[in-house]
């Protein structure tokens, strides 16, 4: 077997990137393919093309990728329709003399801006369930990155925030509604926290509040006697 | 004599006014001996008035 057969036995390196995972209808995505030969050197003669396939496996969008500083490249409008999508690029490179068809594959995801706002702010909290919506103007991207951060800082101030609603959902469980509106950069985010709290004495169907412990009632019940004897005496002893 | 009775009955007729509104708020799972020592601190603190101001 000589050099050049051997050579062809090597693998070629593929690498496939995409800049985002998640995208938001009609924003512009980017397709970047890396080919490399297994020293590291770019194959500038490859013939690329990508390919997108919708949720339901319908071809929405085929292009020739573009060789550009090492990288072969290409742009698309993200589609209207929500759900993970197909991203197959393909690449015909000539190798030794030898034509040669590489593949990859890769998902990404579309959904509104909302889902991918709540989608990234359950990470950073668990048992409640969060409804946010937000009116967005400008760079859509970056208005959802920059919401990321903004709504984070909300929800930690919605910790100190009064109830807005309660309600019980049995004998030993409430539901705690917390809303808030908040403006900022030119942005309105409506935010209602909803959030489960365990009542250990049960809870009150009239008020939705947890009831309170036996001993802190009793407790409350004699300072209140206390106080009310203590001024009573006070204003019969100087008094009458 | 009837400034100070006066001042008492004042403090007094606020802390009945707080007691009311207290009691009109009050949980409804509070029953038994503890609603009903709830439900006459208004009373005594209305006696008390009458004795003020009857003696």
């Amino acid at each position: 077997m000589d050099m050049k057969k051997l050579m062809l036995l090597l693998p070629i390196i593929f690498s496939f990137a995409v800049s985002l995972a998640q995208y938001i209808p009609n924003e512009t995505a980017n397709i970047i393919v890396q080919t490399s030969d297994v020293w590291g050197n770019s194959i500038d003669n490859a013939n690329c093309s990508a390919y997108i396939f919708d949720p339901d496996f319908n071809l929405v969008y085929s292009n020739t990728l573009t060789y550009r500083n090492g990288f072969y490249v290409s742009n698309f409008t993200v589609p209207e329709k929500y759900g993970t999508y197909l991203e197959y690029v393909e690449c015909n490179v000539t190798l030794y003399g030898k034509p040669k068809t590489i593949k990859s594959a890769k998902t990404f995801y579309v959904s509104s801006a909302f889902d991918v706002i709540e989608r990234q702010l359950r990470e950073y909290v668990s048992n409640v369930t969060l409804n946010v919506s937000v009116s967005v103007t400008g760079n859509i991207t970056e208005a959802v990155e920059k919401a990321q951060e903004d709504i984070v800082g909300l929800l930690l101030a919605l910790h100190s925030t009064p109830e807005t609603g309660t309600y019980c959902i049995n004998d030993t469980a409430r539901m705690v509604i917390k809303t808030a509106t908040w403006h900022i950069n030119d942005r309105d985010y409506n935010i209602t926290k909803r959030e489960i709290e365990y009542c250990e004495y049960g809870c009150n169907n009239v008020t939705g509040e947890c009831i309170a412990s036996p001993a802190n009632r009793t407790l409350t019940l004699v300072f209140i006697a206390i106080g009310l004897a203590v001024l009573l005496f006070i204003v019969w002893r100087f008094v009458v | 004599m009837i400034v100070k009775k006066a001042v008492a009955l004042l403090i007094l007729g606020m802390i009945f006014f707080a007691s009311l509104f207290y009691i009109s708020s009050l949980p409804s799972y509070v029953t038994g001996l503890e609603r009903f020592v709830y439900e006459m601190i208004p009373l005594v603190i209305v006696m008390f008035m009458l004795y003020i101001i009857l003696y």
